[in-house]
This record gives C-alpha cells, sequence and structure tokens, in this order.
C-alpha cells in the first residue's frame, strides 16, 4: 500500500551529510566529449566547487516568539551555469547567514538563496560579489547514471578543509524518503562512495559531468550514501525559471498494490490480463476527487503500463508510477487509464500540491504563527510542532495528537478544516491557573465557533458567552472556561511580564 | 531549633519500638491458619490463539477463614488449571478449587478438599481496624514449609487502582516492609488481622483492608456473587471559580466535583450526563477533587462510597445539574472486564478468533496490545489503542467488540493481501461487524456471491476471499501452520 509504504520509509532515519575533494592542478580541459579522468576534470572544476558555511537558528514551535539557539554548519556547492550555486536545502535551511569559499582562497563570500525546494532537498543561492565566478566554470548534467557504473564524490567532508573526492559504484536506482522533510519520496540513487557529514551538496560525477547531488546517507549502515538524480534536480531548475519555487505535485490519491489475488481482480472486474493497482482513498479536495474513487484500478498512467506492485519500466528502470507524477510541474497533467466496475475509463488528472491539512512533511523557513488570548498560546499542529517532544516524540507525544497526525484525513468531519489548533504553553496567570489539562488538545470551537485554523481565533475570542469564553476540544466532553473580561483586562500586562513581544504574528 | 528537631526524632521512633515489644509472636497460633498454596495455569497466545503457553507454576499465601476455605489474592489465580494447597507441618498437597473469584476486587476464596485434610483450618478473623503510624506484623507459610514473620508500618489508607484491575479500591498502604512481601500474606495489629498483601515494592506495601475482605466474604457465601460497585463515569477537579460561576453554582456551595464523561457500563453510567456536578453520594459530602470524609481515614476518593456497595443496590447522587441541585437514584452496577469493548483482561477465558482462508481475525483487548512490549501504549499503532484509551468503557449494542484482521498467514490464495494486518474490520459481506461470533453468521449472508468480502476502517483495500476454494485453503492452512481450531466463538 502506498501510503504505509512511504509512511514507514519515513521513519527509516537516513543521514544528511556533505563531500569535498583535493584536486591537483592540471590544464583546463572542457571538453564535454573528452571528460578524461577525475584528476582532469577537477584541474578545470575545482574552484567550481565551493564550501558552504551557514549559521542556522530554528524556529521554536511551542513559544514561537522565541527562537531556538543558533548553530553553525558546513556543506558543499557547485557552480552551475547563471552564475548560480546548487546545493541541498538542507545546508541552507533557517539560514540566518550563508557564505561561500573557494578552494585555495582565504576569502569568503556572503551569499543568499535564490530558490530552495525543501521537497527535494534543493537549493540555488546568489553571490552578490561577481568576481567569486570569475575563475569558476560551471558543470554540466549528465542522465541517470548505470548501476555498477563509477561515480566520483566531491565535496567539503568533516576530517579537513580541502577539497575531497571518493569514488564508488552506483549500487541501487530506487525510490526513497528524502530525509530533509522525512515526508517526500523521489528517485534516490545508492552509491558506496563515501559520504559523510560535510558531502551535502556535493556534485556526483560521472564522465566529466553531474549525475547526482549527494544528500544523504545510511546512519545504520557502512558506506550506503544516497544522491538526488538529475531528474530531480532538472525538475527544480525547470521549475525555478518561472521566478518562484512552486514544488512537485501528486495527484491525491493512495493505492494498495494487491492485484496478484485473482478474486480480488475477479471481485473487481478487472481482465485477468490487466495488472495495476488498487485506489484506497482519494484525498479530499484533491484533485483525483470527483473523478477517482476508492475501489478503482489503475492500470496505466501517460506512457506507461502499472505492473501489480505499481511499478512501471521507465529511464529502462523499474520504479514506482509516482515517477510519472514527479516528472510533472505542477498544473501539467498525466492520462490515466482505469477500471471502474469493471468498465475501462479513461481521464486527466491534473498535478497540483494537494496538500493535506497535517503535513507530514518537516517545514523550513516559515515562522511558526501562533495567537495568545488569557495567557494561552495557541498554534498549529505540524510535524516541526510535534518533533519538539524530542528524539523519540512518535512514542512520546500525547496519544491525541499521536493518532491526529496518522490519521488526520479520516478524522477531518468539516471540509473547511484547513488547520488543527492546539495550546502549546500557558503562560500562567489567574486567569488561566486552570487551564493546565487542556495543553495539546485540539480546539474545536471558541465560544460555539468551529476553529479550522488559527486564523479563526481573532473573530471567536472577540465574542463571549455570558462574560465567558468558553473553548471546545476534540473528544474532550469537558470545556475550558475563562473568565474573558478579565482575561481582557489583564492581556497586556500579562504579555510584558512573560515579555512576548506580540499578541499574534 | 536543634533541641526541637532531636524532641521530634524521638517522638517519632519511640511508639511503634514500644507497639512492636507489646506485639505477640502469632507464629505458633497462624499454623492451622495459613496455607501455601501453588497455582497451575496456562494462558493462550495473543498472535496465535489457538495455542496455549507454557505451564507456568506460581507460589500464593492462602489464609484460612473457614474451616476448609482459604482467602487469597486473585492475581496469581488468573487462568488457573490446578491449585493445590499446603498446611504447616504437612508434605502433602491438597487439592483446591475456586468456589468465588473477583478479578476486579482483587479477592478469590478457595475451597479445600475437605477430605484431604485431617483436622480443620482455624479460620481467621479480618478485623476493621486502622492506626496510622503503627506497626504491623505479617505471617505466611514460606514455600519451605516456615511460617515467617515481618513488619512494616502503616501508613495511610488511600483509593487506588487495584493492582490486576482497572477498578480504583480502598487500599492500606504500609511503608519500610523488613522483608519483601508476597500476594496473600496477612498482616496483623495488636495481634488481630486487618489486611491482606495485594502489591509490594522495595519501600511499600499494599494492602486489601478489612472491610473489604469481610464485604467479599459476605457477598461470597450468599450466591450468586454480585460483585460491588465500579464508577461508569470520569470525574475532573471543580476548583476553577470561572467555572463555577459558569455553570450557575451559588457561591455558598463551595463542594462537588465535575463529570467530564459518562461510559456506558458501571455505576452511573445511565443516570448522569457529562456537565453534571457530583455534591454528595448517600450524604457524604464531595470535595472539588472528589474526596469525602472518611471517618476513619479522613479524606478518600469518592470511589470508595460506589465500590462499599453492592451490585443491584441504589445510591443517592446529590447533583447540580442546569443550573439546579436535584437528587438521582443511581442503579450500582459492577463491570466485568469481558463487557469492556476492548477488555482490560481475559482471565480463564480463551481470547476468540477465526481463521477464514488464511486471513486471522481476533478481537482487540489490552492483553492482544501488550504484545507491543515495554511502553505499547506509545507503540501499539494509534487506530488501535484508540479504541481502548477512548471507549474501552463504551461498548453499545451495535459494536460489543473491536474485531480486527491481525495478520495474514501466506498461501497462494491470499497472495496480495499477505502484508495486511493490524487493521479493524467494518464490515463482512456487507454486514457491519459489531463482534466475532457475528462475522460467523455474516459468511452466509450472501449466498450468491462467490466471495466473501471483508471492509475495514481507515483508508484500506477490500479483501476478498473466494467461497469455492476456502474449504481447500482452510485445509492447507490447518496443515502448513498447524492450527488444529481454525475458530473459537465464546458461546457466552
Amino acid at each position: 500500500m502506498t501510503a504505509f509504504i512511504k509512511r514507514n520509509a519515513a521513519v527509516l532515519s537516513a543521514v544528511l551529510v556533505a563531500a569535498a575533494a583535493i584536486c591537483p592542478a592540471q590544464t583546463l580541459r572542457p571538453d564535454p566529449d573528452d571528460p578524461g579522468t577525475i584528476a582532469d576534470f577537477l584541474t578545470t572544476y575545482e574552484k567550481s566547487v565551493a564550501m558552504i558555511m551557514t549559521v542556522r537558528q530554528d524556529f521554536d514551535y511551542v513559544t514561537p516568539w522565541k527562537k531556538l539557539p543558533m548553530s553553525r554548519g558546513v556543506g558543499t556547492g557547485f557552480v552551475i551555469d547563471g552564475h548560480r550555486i546548487l546545493t541541498n536545502a538542507h545546508n541552507v535551511a533557517n539560514a540566518r547567514y550563508i557564505e561561500v569559499i573557494k578552494q585555495y582562497e582565504a576569502r569568503r563570500y556572503p551569499a543568499k538563496v535564490e530558490f530552495v525546494g525543501h521537497d527535494c532537498d534543493l537549493a540555488l543561492l546568489t553571490v552578490d560579489d561577481a568576481s567569486f565566478f570569475n575563475d569558476t566554470v560551471p558543470l554540466s548534467f549528465g542522465s541517470l547514471p548505470q548501476v555498477n557504473s563509477t561515480v566520483h564524490t566531491c565535496g567539503f567532508p568533516v576530517g579537513g578543509r580541502q577539497l575531497s573526492i571518493t569514488e564508488g559504484v552506483v549500487s541501487r536506482i530506487e525510490y526513497g524518503t528524502y530525509s530533509h522533510t522525512q515526508a517526500h519520496t523521489h528517485i534516490i540513487v545508492q552509491t558506496d562512495a563515501a559520504i559523510n557529514p560535510g558531502n551535502s551538496g556535493g556534485p556526483v560525477l560521472q564522465d566529466g559531468k553531474v549525475v547526482g547531488v549527494a544528500f544523504q546517507g545510511l546512519q545504520s549502515a557502512d558506506n550506503i550514501g544516497y544522491m538526488i538524480p538529475t531528474t530531480v534536480i532538472d525538475h527544480f531548475l525547470n521549475d525555478v525559471k518561472s521566478g518562484t519555487y512552486d514544488g512537485f505535485g501528486t495527484t491525491g490519491f493512495t493505492t494498495f498494490d494487491g492485484l496478484h489475488n485473482p478474486a480480488y481482480k475477479a471481485y473487481l472486474g478487472v481482465p485477468a490480463e490487466a495488472t495495476g493497482v488498487v485506489v484506497t482513498e482519494v484525498v479530499r479536495g484533491g484533485t483525483a476527487e470527483g473523478i477517482l474513487q476508492k475501489g478503482d484500478v489503475l492500470t496505466r498512467i501517460d506512457d506507461f503500463n502499472i505492473d501489480n506492485d505499481g511499478m512501471i519500466r521507465i529511464y529502462g528502470l523499474r520504479l514506482e508510477y509516482a515517477e510519472a507524477i514527479d516528472r510533472k510541474q505542477l498544473g501539467e497533467t498525466v492520462e490515466i487509464e482505469f477500471y471502474r466496475d469493471g468498465k475501462p475509463k479513461t481521464a486527466k488528472l491534473q498535478v497540483a500540491l494537494n496538500a493535506p491539512v497535517l503535513a507530514w512533511a518537516r517545514q523550513y523557513d516559515q515562522e511558526p504563527k501562533y495567537r495568545i488570548y488569557a495567557g494561552l498560546t495557541f498554534v498549529t499542529v505540524s510535524r516541526n510542532f510535534l518533533e519538539s517532544w524530542g528524539r523519540n516524540w512518535p512514542s512520546e507525544i500525547p496519544f491525541s495528537l499521536r493518532y491526529l497526525f496518522m490519521h488526520a484525513n479520516y478524522l477531518i468531519d468539516d471540509p473547511n478544516r484547513r488547520e488543527f489548533v492546539v495550546i502549546s504553553e500557558i503562560l500562567p496567570d489567574e486567569v488561566n491557573a486552570y487551564a493546565g489539562g487542556f495543553k495539546n488538545q485540539v480546539v474545536e470551537t471558541v465560544n460555539g465557533m468551529a476553529i479550522n485554523a488559527l486564523a479563526d481565533l481573532q473573530l471567536a475570542f472577540d465574542t463571549d458567552i455570558d462574560g465567558y469564553w468558553i473553548v471546545r476540544f476534540m473528544n474532550n466532553d469537558s470545556p475550558m472556561i475563562i473568565d474573558a473580561q478579565k482575561a481582557r483586562r489583564g492581556h497586556d500586562d500579562l504579555l510584558r511580564r512573560y515579555h512576548v513581544p506580540t499578541a499574534s504574528n | 531549633m536543634n533541641k526541637i528537631a532531636v524532641i521530634s526524632i524521638v517522638i517519632a521512633v519511640l511508639p511503634p519500638l514500644l507497639a512492636a515489644e507489646a506485639t505477640s509472636d502469632l507464629s505458633e497460633p497462624m499454623q492451622d491458619s495459613l496455607v501455601h498454596l501453588e497455582v497451575s495455569g496456562a494462558s493462550w497466545e495473543q498472535l496465535q490463539p489457538w495455542r496455549q503457553t507454557g505451564i507456568n507454576t506460581v507460589g500464593a499465601y492462602g489464609n484460612a477463614v473457614g474451616p476448609y476455605e482459604v482467602l487469597t489474592t486473585a492475581g496469581p489465580l488468573a487462568d488457573a488449571v490446578s491449585v493445590r494447597a499446603r498446611r504447616y507441618d504437612q508434605n502433602e498437597y491438597i487439592p483446591a478449587r475456586i468456589k468465588v473469584i473477583d478479578y476486579e476486587y482483587n479477592l478469590c476464596l478457595l475451597e479445600l478438599d475437605s477430605s484431604s485434610l485431617d483436622t480443620p483450618l482455624t479460620p481467621l478473623e479480618f478485623v476493621d481496624k486502622f492506626s496510622k503510624g503503627s506497626d504491623l506484623w505479617s505471617y505466611r507459610l514460606d514455600f519451605g514449609g516456615d511460617i515467617t514473620k515481618a513488619r512494616a508500618n502503616l501508613d495511610r489508607a488511600e483509593v487506588r487502582y487495584s493492582p490486576v484491575s482497572f477498578v480504583k479500591t480502598l487500599q492500606y498502604v504500609l511503608t519500610n516492609p523488613s522483608r519483601s512481601t508476597g500476594a496473600g500474606e496477612v498482616y496483623c495489629l495488636d495481634d488481630e488481622p486487618i489486611g491482606m498483601a495485594c502489591w509490594s515494592s522495595d519501600a511499600e506495601v499494599g494492602l486489601i483492608p478489612a472491610e473489604s475482605i469481610n464485604r467479599f466474604l459476605r457477598n461470597a457465601q450468599n450466591p450468586p456473587y454480585r460483585g460491588f460497585g465500579a464508577v461508569g463515569f470520569e470525574t475532573s477537579n471543580l476548583l476553577d471559580p470561572a467555572v463555577r460561576n459558569y455553570l450557575k453554582m451559588p457561591d455558598e456551595i463551595r463542594h462537588g466535583v465535575y463529570v467530564t464523561s459518562v461510559y456506558t457500563m458501571g455505576t452511573g453510567s445511565s443516570e448522569l450526563v457529562s456537565g453534571d456536578v457530583i455534591l454528595s453520594i448517600n450524604s457524604h459530602l464531595l470535595n472539588p477533587y472528589g474526596r469525602y470524609r472518611h471517618e476513619r481515614y479522613d479524606r478518600i476518593g469518592f470511589e470508595h462510597l460506589i465500590a462499599q456497595a453492592q451490585a443491584g443496590e441504589t445510591m443517592t447522587f446529590r447533583i447540580f445539574r442546569n443550573g439546579k441541585e436535584e437528587s438521582v437514584d443511581v442503579k450500582v452496577r459492577n463491570i466485568k472486564a469481558e463487557d469492556m469493548l476492548v477488555p482490560y483482561y481475559l482471565y480463564d477465558k480463551r481470547p476468540e478468533y477465526l481463521v477464514i482462508g488464511g486471513f486471522v481475525f481476533q478481537t482487540l483487548t489490552r492483553d492482544y496490545m501488550t504484545m507491543w512490549g515495554e511502553g505499547w501504549q506509545g507503540r501499539v499503532p494509534p487506530h488501535l489503542y484508540q479504541y481502548y484509551r477512548e471507549h474501552a468503557f463504551r461498548p453499545t449494542e451495535q459494536r460489543s467488540d473491536i474485531v480486527l484482521l491481525s495478520y495474514v498467514l501466506p498461501t497462494e490464495a491470499n497472495l496480495g493481501y499477505h502484508q495486511l494486518g493490524r487493521l479493524v474490520v467494518k464490515s463482512f459481506n456487507g454486514i457491519k461487524i459489531r463482534s466475532l461470533d457475528q462475522m460467523v453468521e455474516a459468511m452466509s449472508n450472501t449466498p450468491q456471491s462467490p466471495f466473501h468480502v471483508v471492509e475495514f476502517e481507515l483508508e484500506s483495500p477490500t479483501v476478498v476471499i473466494p467461497k469455492a476454494s476456502l474449504p481447500m485453503t482452510n485445509q492447507l492452512v490447518r496443515e502448513l501452520y498447524g492450527i488444529s481450531e481454525l475458530a473459537y466463538i465464546d458461546p457466552n
């Protein structure tokens, strides 16, 4: 079942990493038809691979007017055409300051993020000082490498300050989770070339061309590293041509690969010779709503037949059918063929974000929103908020939030629901002295008004019922009751005492 | 300051020492009253419910309450197949049978085979006594045949969860035990038995007090055993003046506890609604924490009032509802674990299961979820755990059990479904499933269809089982996986 596979895969924590290489100086050899040795290549391109140093400061999702302590990180990036530097999104996520450093040069060049795609862990940087690019040669891209072919990983891994290069072979090409968001899946290329912390964002080279961007490794194994292939990089670079990054889309349904079973096939009225996957859920409000329904059997997507494992033949490989969607930009369509009640049908599905109400993806560069009433801090439930429970958050978060995180779509009974709102922190005061038991519970209504998003609180708290704020929570018969007049009266003083700059953002 | 401290230490230490000296050694008189119990039992494997676990034998301590009757705690008797008792200075085991067992209140009355006893036992009489701070002496007949004695200090009485069930009961808590204590050990105050140990840790011991023991014995001697009241609702404290004002409670009413939710079983389940404030039970005023003043124990939880009453009796609740006070007659009901939507335990019962074409269907129980190991509450899939956490005490006529597809025993016939499991069954052959026995009935619901069709909750696929090949598949499953019975449905 696709949905289950994605979720389980997300739990396997791949570790974000990065790389670099020492390159003996030799003559330029920019002839793309004659790639020469890796040493030749590096002679030409070594100044095109840069160390990226970042000062990062994450957001505090419990008390969002604060920020967490800053930290420093090192990664790798490389120059591509248009005076741009390509690197991993995780190198520059939540960055407050970025500088790039070239091999054999003391000077630091401040850099800025031009585009970032957290869903594919790629980012484009610009350097204000154009002289940075004077002695660089843009790297060009190749295609998907062959399994068992040799690749070289370039970057600035831990253990030294000079460019490092490691050699390895491509071991696998398949779908996998991008650990930066813990949720998005795209093609990943596995290699045994050493990929260590600091390698992230470095080019993986073959025949003088970039065939991937090093980005993560498997913590529980030796020498299993991964790169982002050029299919994903191309998608990212084409996406930003419009001047904004829109991201990868979906078609808003999940499937189950159970058609190995002839009885199931017969029950669904699918011809014995047909293969495909069974639709198990259509996302409410998604682009497949009204087109597909539970029990439909998807047999073909664009030019690709779907087998009973949900795989298609593409790029000479056998990959998840999701790749047929992944290669499209938002707004483009895929053509599908499917069976419903034994009858063949066709349809076009638009690729769109189809963002769930409670996203599984970790978010970056977005300041968390909050609102404070009566010293109660209201925030939206997100993966980032849940991760504030620490490393073992999936088992340590309150049960109601765990259930919500796993099955939010199932629990939504109001189609207007846009967010889930909880009380993340209580600033103790006389007015909220007895509200502790309601922390981390999902708000359903305030004064009888449905709270489908954080923004709904404003209107609701402008009212009261007989001088009280009545807050009701999901799966809790017991309301929280606040003296509204007392809360309004003490509001400013309470914020001042706790040094909260504003009651909302 | 120092002098005061020294004096207070002396005062604190002296009384127990004096009391200890005043107490007799009852080891000899206890010889005809104490027995050592050996209980052999076997339960059922949760994931292969057609298989019994290995035989497990545990020891326990028993206390004579009649010439041939012995009282002990219920916990060690769970899933018992054989119970034997041994007397002081006697090597032969005496067969025993369970006469009455109440797992909810953790008490068990055993009857020994009188023909195996040369002389009757000397019954102990449990006496209602509570003296905070006193030393108590415990006695037990060890496995080795010796009567051993220990001491602990009676610290407090409190209403807390029984160590083996979901019910809150009155317990005496002892501190500083001089040695480890076993379930069933009798504790004496001033040479009189006042309770029986039901749990222990390095620092504390819990006792079932005489008043609970005697109530159980009276009930057990007058069959049918009806059991005691269990609370059928949840409460939260009512401290917040804003809530009291919102509920329009007059200023002079400063007591009462808030009812946050009401179950579909247990005492109060039919009479109370969430939002009620319970002011008193049988004229005992409840404070905002839900405690009342007990003449002997000072403040203890209101659950004790309900636990004291026999099922079927009526209690008077004074409540505050919709802005005014009123009295409600509440029928005392107990809660049997097997009646819960997700049973807390199924002692002495086989877990129900149904294997159809290699698909293993089971009912969800707490024991099933504990298979996830330590910290299981945070590891069990939340769509299963929520039934336990939110709805365990809320069975309805439409749903008395949670039936799940536990996992699939792979065969060629169920190809494609091998990875499925932990899915809650919504319907079988178009019938909404209330319990596992209803699935058996539903098998004949669609005689024209060539398939049995199972639908599940959440975004799960449909399971299709071909009827024509089912006998053959079932036979194959039997042989491949060594399952002698493909179904067990509790006839009760």
